[in-house]
């Protein structure tokens, strides 16, 4: 039983008395007048406010579960933490409401007006934000996975972090957003908007994006991998680092594309190479376009006195000594088991992506570029004085490095594997 | 972004010694020392933070020393002796020709990835699931009593 009436409701409120906590369950208030009203805690599960005007009201932490808040106006509202599972909010308006942390789960947003509201951390799993206005609006580490956003304008929203695993963005605007980081697998997003999104770092296995707009958009270190893109358009997007299968990108349509670490158009691939420039790189053969300090695209040789040794796929090479001279580039595909190698000085060592260093040492002032494995076996430190070490995304080492007096220089891919200890020259 | 979400944010010159729990992004331009829970830290390149340090993710530029864990880091700046770095992904951009290291390491240790520590990791890629129907729309709730 509700604590009050509907005229008892609107008269405390009239005269700017608080319901904090009040038990209002199940009161017919739509259409009414409860602006700036103190409903904090409050239990409104199932209540009717069709229409009814809530600007500015403090609902943080109160219950409304089920209720029928259908063209209800919530222009700044306080709703953090509230509890709006399975509530109706077709075409309410939310324009910089706070949503914080609350739970909307199955809640139905249809035609809403959320411009620049706060939904960070909001549980929005299965609901309807069909067609909503979502622009500028802060949904960093939402839980959107399942939620339905057809055609929902979501230009400049934030969406770092977000959980979106087969959430539908089919004919959504993402202009602007920024998606660094979320998490899109398995989304359904056919002729979505992303142009000139932030996507870098983002997963979208298995995602359909078929005839999606990436034009300038940012997909460095993105997942892409068995994601449908065909007819999907990559003009300006920037590509360094993504993981994806190449005959993928035979099906995307693009006039360049950037592969520079940094995103400033250093490396620039017209369309019809890009499949080839993808494989060259992806197999660790020198890149037709040289990159300024790429992580982990290999490094063309750039005079001919750079003797150069291949190790290829398939042999074995067991406790060996190695000595290579100044300015050798030596590439590794082979196994290499308790081998002792020496590096002169601008030499540089690639263990490729079917390389294996087990138990071996490395000494001496060269470069180390591994997209294989590399992994020390009792004698340690097993990489010493090197002045460059880079792992690539799949490359991994597992060893202890002794720097040079100058101290070594690092690159990191995110997605590589480290058991690294690192000491200082003795 | 047009509004930026809540922050802590330690100024430059502002020095701290204690335990800092927070649910907003941490940003240190001045020196904290002691224990840091937050879902984001960033260091800037006027900051240090000694300690333990337990964040999703991290973006140091500064000085950094203790015991890190964390989910994602990118990492530049100095990090000094006795420091463990525990992550998921790590990455460490290379410095442009000329200028000076982006990252320094003292004597520390990092432990980045999960993958099985073998030599021989199989490689095989997933296999490609079917592909998925389009989620529709669930049905709106209809109107109560009224």
């Amino acid at each position: 039983m509700a604590d009050y009436s509907r005229e008892e409701v609107l008269e405390k409120i009239k005269k700017g008395e608080s319901l904090e906590r009040a038990d209002l369950r199940d009161i017919a208030l739509n259409q009414a007048n409860l602006e700036g009203a103190n409903l904090r805690r409050a239990d409104l599960e199932g209540v009717n406010l069709e229409e009814s005007n809530l600007k500015r009201c403090n609902l943080s932490s109160a219950n409304l579960r089920d209720a029928y808040l259908v063209r209800t106006d919530l222009e700044g509202a306080n709703l953090q933490k509230a509890d709006l599972e399975g509530a109706n909010l077709e075409g309410a308006i939310l324009q910089s409401a706070d949503l914080s942390r609350a739970n909307l789960e199955g809640a139905t947003f249809e035609g809403a007006k959320l411009k620049g509201a706060r939904l960070n951390y909001a549980q929005l799993e299965l609901a309807n934000l069909g067609g909503a206005i979502l622009e500028s609006a802060q949904l960093t580490n939402a839980d959107l996975r399942e939620t339905y956003l057809g055609g929902a304008k979501l230009i400049k929203a934030d969406l770092q972090y977000a959980k979106m695993e087969k959430v539908n963005l089919e004919e959504s605007d993402l202009t602007e957003a920024n998606l660094k980081e979320a998490n899109l697998r398995g989304a359904y997003s056919e002729g979505v908007n992303l142009a000139r999104a932030i996507l870098e770092g983002a997963n979208l296995e298995n995602a359909s994006l078929a005839r999606a707009n990436f034009v300038d958009a940012d997909l460095r270190h993105s997942n892409l991998k068995n994601a449908k893109l065909a007819g999907a358009k990559l003009t300006g997007a920037k590509l360094a680092g993504i993981d994806i299968n190449p005959e993928q990108l035979a099906e995307v349509v693009a006039d360049w594309v950037d592969f520079s670490p940094e995103a400033n158009g250093q490396i620039k691939i017209k369309g019809p190479e890009i499949v080839q420039y993808y494989k060259r790189l992806k197999s660790g053969e020198p890149a037709v376009a040289a990159a300024p300090a790429p992580v982990a695209a290999p490094v063309a040789p750039t005079s001919q006195d750079q003797a150069k040794r291949f190790f290829g796929k398939g042999d074995v090479l067991r406790n060996a000594t190695l000595e290579f001279g100044e300015k050798s580039l030596v590439e590794i595909e082979s196994r290499f088991e308790k081998c002792l190698i020496t590096l002169g000085n601008d030499a540089q060592l690639t263990i490729g992506p079917n390389g294996v260093l087990n138990g071996c040492n490395i000494a001496g002032s060269g470069e180390i570029i591994i997209h294989g494995c590399f992994s020390e076996n009792g004698s340690s430190p097993s990489i010493v004085g090197t002045k460059r070490l880079i792992v690539g995304k799949n490359g991994s080492v597992f060893g202890t490095l002794q720097q040079p007096p100058e101290l070594t220089e690092f690159g990191f891919e995110r997605g590589c594997t480290l058991r690294l200890k690192i000491s200082k020259s003795k | 972004m047009s509004d930026s979400p809540k922050q802590t944010i330690l100024e430059d010159g502002t020095e701290f010694d204690g335990s800092v729990k927070s649910k907003c992004p941490i940003t240190v331009s001045g020196k904290l020392k002691g224990e840091v829970v937050a879902p984001s830290l960033t260091i800037t390149p006027s900051g240090s933070v000694h300690g333990q340090v337990k964040v999703s993710h991290l973006k140091s530029q500064g000085e950094l020393a203790g015991d890190i864990e964390a989910e994602n880091v990118e990492l530049a700046g100095k990090v000094n002796d006795q420091t463990t770095i525990r992550a998921s992904s790590l990455e460490v951009m290379l410095n442009q020709p000329g200028s000076k290291l982006q990252v320094t390491f003292g004597n520390c240790e990092l432990q980045v990835g999960n993958k099985a520590a073998s030599n021989d990791a199989a490689k095989n890629p997933p296999a490609a699931p079917a592909a998925p129907a389009p989620p529709t729309p669930p049905a709106a709730p209809k109107a109560p009593t009224r």
